[in-house]
């Protein structure tokens, strides 16, 4: 039956191709933020078309990251937890930031994705090695780079309005305004963005015995996103923007499906100010960023009698500045210093700290652009820790002309303990490590008009990982591990076809081999780590209409340092088919029908949490733009 | 183009269908039906949290066999989640599967389950005060839970106010462990209430029973202490310079398991002996006639080890075992 369906399936999305003109344009990449410095030799992705009228609805950035990044999370399910552990790395290996300024949680150390919108954003990148040492350290993993702005040139308005299996409702209205403040050239905008899902999908309840169809239960949750931008142009080489973000989200968390119900909830809420400044000039441009952040964490579980509140206040400053010394060479730097406080029901009291950071990076182009040399460093103190991290690549053009680059880089970064991994209670050890990491990378790109590749090969080794170990009757976390991890990351795009018929396809494929041990024994594969993952996505567009088909690809993951015990490989198929067309010469609407799983892959991310099976999106999205 | 477009959908369909209903955690440990009789060591492995991997192990002391999953060859399905603590009484292995909230009975030579005790929110240990009464200790409900072992159903309950962990008998009074506030609880069984509370100066981790006696071993905040139970609270207390993994009172030695060594003791709590051991991560300790055993977990995510020692604290045997060996006792 599902082999028939997927002959229709396909048969359908033929037919519909064969038939196909463009009139969508994809969403082209805008260079936001023109002062960060992209090291070209390292693994770098970038989601263009984020928000374009053919995108796949997707709930949060988990959704975006899987299904087009090919990237491996830990999902407890749909709006619950969800962390990346990309090349091998834990979930505070991989840093996450927000128009340069870091998201992870201070006291966790990680950076819950599934309550981060897509609407509300204009890019997002993942970034790895040395590309990734130059936003944040700790970065063992990857960093995920997410960036907003309000726009001076562009005023359009977008009502979105989606809904979906197991009671999904989800809303976003955006806006972007040029106006004119104190005579300058300014804008505003906003964005909002609203969910709801009840989540009560069926799934195969294989702890039964037989083996029974249920119905998820206690698993509904709700995230809304509200943000508000200022933008003015003061001079015509300075610049001051000013962004507020407030984030909450609310969540049921069932239990595993093998244990007797109990009901917890979380309750997370974040307000955030942003401010940049920023000057450009021929030679030379500085920016001085600032963010304010309040972070509530509460969590309650009524059978474990817990009930507790996790608040942190973080302040982020920024100073950065270019300057072009040659015209083959370019001097960048910045200087950081953040603030924490935080406190929490397993603190024996409210705790600070400071964290300074500096960054220095030369870069050479040499022989007419063809070879570009980077060579830097971090510096990082935080409490009575500090590291310096050299890093280096290079990026050579072998044929001039061509799209052809080699690239090869060496990094060092550092992750400090958390401050949960410091000053919980019961449990918390003041005196843990940073851990280590080093990576080198080598790889080559290719690009043209139609075709972008990027292939690197990888080398990493972390020692002092912290691991939370049971030590009596209590965890404590301890430095104990070491890894290697090898691997090849692959992403490619490759277009046919003319602008009223085409074909776009997107390929991720990550091969990760990733061991570890502990102090003294043998190296074993390294948990929830699969070795093959990817993603496919394929868009065919015809007239006003577009055809979708996404494949996902997990692959099979230990989740026992011994490799006897593993979660089975999963492969994740969807379609979609959106009509677009103008109501008036700036009014564009699009309908879109996606079917996720659409052959009912019964699978399970981690262990005992079922996710859901066949399910269906219609999506409205309405699109003014001024002519 | 339409070429590629039919290679594409017949690639990502094809793929998108499930060939095997593999679903959740796969489990490639042996499940041997080896039958091991006599003399036996029956080793209770946690597993990992949710993980749903909980076995009990079989070791013949003798023979020096082991039977890997010994619950799930004789019922063919897993134990459960976190498999916490075991008695022996009356023919039958009682075991406490915490994350399933559920006490599993076994006939002791089959593995067989003959019954269950259920409704129980995340039990811990148990106690039988006498035949008709069974303590069910929880780390959840903030009570001590009163079963009837034949019948096994539920006749009663103890508010103690906090999470409660191993029960124990010293003068005829029942108590348990209060981990939250680090206190002894005097039980009174007639009323089904708590009576008295001892304060600690550490957490009371271990409860060992001897000829109405108890003797408590914890964790305090530099090393460990421990004491037998007085029930006007005038206690000594006996420091000792290492946290402690596991503990066992054996004829008329008391054996404390560290990172490093097990440490012996006399009954008037001094140091007699004591010796390195080779285990990678101690966390639990056993000690018959037959020898000294100790159970490694490890790194907690890869099969654990037990470490078989004779009294002449010669290394005997490495016993394989499942994940997280915690819980054992011969029979």
């Amino acid at each position: 039956m599902k082999r028939e369906l997927s002959i229709l399936v396909c048969c359908t999305l033929v037919t519909g191709a064969s038939q196909a003109q463009d009139t969508l344009q994809l969403q082209e990449f805008q260079i936001i933020d023109t002062l960060a410095v992209n090291v070209g030799a390292s693994y770098v992705q970038r989601f263009d078309s984020l928000n374009a009228p053919s995108a796949m609805p997707a709930l949060n950035l988990t959704d975006v990251l899987q299904t087009r990044g090919g990237v491996s999370f830990k999902n407890y399910g749909p709006g619950l937890l969800s962390t990346p552990t990309f090349r091998g790395g834990d979930a505070n290996h991989t840093q996450v930031t927000w128009n340069g300024m870091k998201l992870n949680s201070p006291m966790l150390g990680t950076m819950d994705m599934s309550t981060l919108p897509v609407s509300q954003f204009d890019q997002l990148a993942l970034r790895s090695g040395v590309s990734s040492s130059l936003y944040s350290s700790g970065g063992m993993g990857s960093l995920i780079s997410i960036q907003q702005s309000a726009d001076l040139t562009n005023e359009s308005a977008r009502l979105l309005l989606g809904g979906g299996s197991f009671g999904t409702f989800h809303s976003a209205v955006k806006f972007n305004l040029p106006v004119t403040l104190l005579g300058r050239p300014s804008a505003i905008a906003f964005n909002a963005d609203v969910q709801a899902v009840e989540n009560n999908f069926p799934y195969t309840n294989i702890s039964a015995d037989p083996w029974r169809e249920d119905v998820l239960q206690n698993a509904d949750f709700s995230r809304s996103n509200f943000s508000f931008s200022l933008i003015s142009r003061i001079t015509s080489h300075l610049e001051v923007e000013a962004i507020g973000w407030l984030s909450e989200t609310q969540r049921n968390i069932p239990s595993t499906i093998n244990s007797p119900p109990r009901f917890s909830e979380q309750s997370d809420a974040s307000q955030k100010a942003f401010v940049r400044v920023r000057s450009e000039h021929e030679k030379w441009s500085w920016s001085l960023r600032s963010m304010v952040e309040q972070n509530d964490n509460a969590y309650t579980d009524r059978a474990l009698a817990i009930d507790n509140l996790n608040r942190y206040q973080s302040v982020q400053n920024q100073l950065e500045s270019s300057v072009k010394l040659r015209p083959w060479l370019t001097a960048f730097s910045r200087l950081g210093y953040d603030r924490i406080k935080a406190v929490s029901g397993n603190y024996s009291q409210t705790h600070s700290a400071d964290q300074w950071s500096a960054l220095g990076v030369m870069r050479s182009s040499l022989w007419t652009g063809r070879v570009r040399l980077d060579l830097g460093g971090r510096y990082e103190s935080f409490l009575q820790h500090s590291k310096a991290l050299p890093f280096a690549g290079i990026n050579i053009k072998p044929i001039k002309g061509a799209g052809l680059g080699l690239t090869a880089s060496a990094s060092k970064t550092v992750r400090f303990p958390t401050l949960n991994e410091l000053y919980w209670v019961p449990g918390g050890t003041s005196d843990l490590l940073p851990e280590n990491g080093t990576t080198y990378e080598a790889g080559l790109e290719w690009m043209n008009e139609r075709t972008n590749l990027t292939v690197v090969a990888y080398s990493s080794d972390y020692t002092n990982r912290i691991r939370w170990l049971p030590q009596g009757s209590i965890f404590r976390p301890v430095n104990v591990d070491e890894a290697q991890i090898e691997g090849i990351d692959v992403n490619a795009g490759h277009s046919i076809g003319t602008k009223s018929k085409s074909l776009q396809l997107e390929v991720a494929y990550h091969l990760t081999n990733a061991q570890g041990r502990n102090s003294g024994d043998e190296f074993a594969a390294l948990t929830f780590v699969p070795r093959h993952s990817s993603a496919l996505n394929a868009t065919a567009c015809l007239k006003e209409f577009s055809f979708h088909a996404q494949h996902q690809w997990m692959g099979r993951r230990f989740i026992t340092n011994d490799e006897l015990e593993y979660m089975p490989a999963y492969h994740i198929a969807s379609f979609g088919a959106g009509y677009s067309f103008n109501t008036t010469a700036a009014m564009q609407m699009n309908l879109s029908i996606w079917v996720h799983n659409a052959l009912d892959w019964q699978y399970q991310n981690m262990p005992w949490r079922p996710m859901p099976g066949r399910n269906f999106h219609l999506k409205l999205d309405l699109r003014w733009r001024k002519r | 183009m339409e070429k590629t477009l039919t290679v594409i959908g017949l690639l990502v369909a094809m793929l998108g269908c499930q060939k095997e209903p593999s679903i959740g955690p796969i489990s490639e440990q042996s499940d041997e039906t080896l039958s091991i009789v006599g003399h036996r060591l029956i080793i209770g492995c946690e597993g990992n949290f949710q993980y749903d991997n909980a076995s009990i192990t079989a070791y013949g002391i003798g023979s020096q066999e082991v039977a890997q999953q010994v619950y799930k060859a004789a019922n063919d399905r897993p134990i459960g989640d976190i498999l916490q603590s075991i008695v022996h009484r009356g023919g039958l292995i009682y075991v406490v599967m915490n994350n399933s909230g559920v006490v599993r009975i076994l006939s002791d030579s089959t593995y067989v389950e003959v019954g269950t005790i259920e409704n129980l929110s995340s039990p811990r240990y148990l106690h039988f005060v006498d035949d008709h009464t069974l303590l069910v200790s929880d780390l959840s409900s903030s009570a001590v839970t009163v079963i009837h072992p034949e019948t096994q159903q539920h006749i009663g309950s103890i508010e103690t106010g906090q999470w409660t962990e191993m029960m124990g008998t010293s003068d005829g009074i029942t108590y348990v462990a209060g981990m939250k506030d680090s206190v002894l609880l005097g039980l009174d069984l007639v009323s089904l209430s708590v009576g008295f509370s001892i304060d600690l100066p550490m957490s009371p981790d271990r409860m060992l029973s001897k000829n109405d006696s108890l003797l408590v071993i914890g964790n305090a905040k530099k090393g460990a202490k421990m004491t037998w139970i007085r029930k006007n609270g005038d206690m000594e207390y006996v420091g000792l310079d290492h946290p402690v993994n596991g503990a066992a009172l054996f004829g008329k030695f008391i054996y404390i398991l560290s990172a490093e060594r097990i440490n012996v003791y006399d009954l008037m709590l001094h140091k007699v002996g004591g010796w390195r051991h080779e285990a990678i991560t101690p966390y639990a300790l056993f000690v018959d006639s037959s020898g000294i055993y100790i159970a490694d977990v490890k790194d907690y995510i890869s099969s654990g080890e037990v470490l078989y020692y004779g009294h002449h604290q010669n290394l005997m045997d490495r016993i394989p075992c499942g994940y997280i060996p915690q819980a054992m006792l011969s029979l």
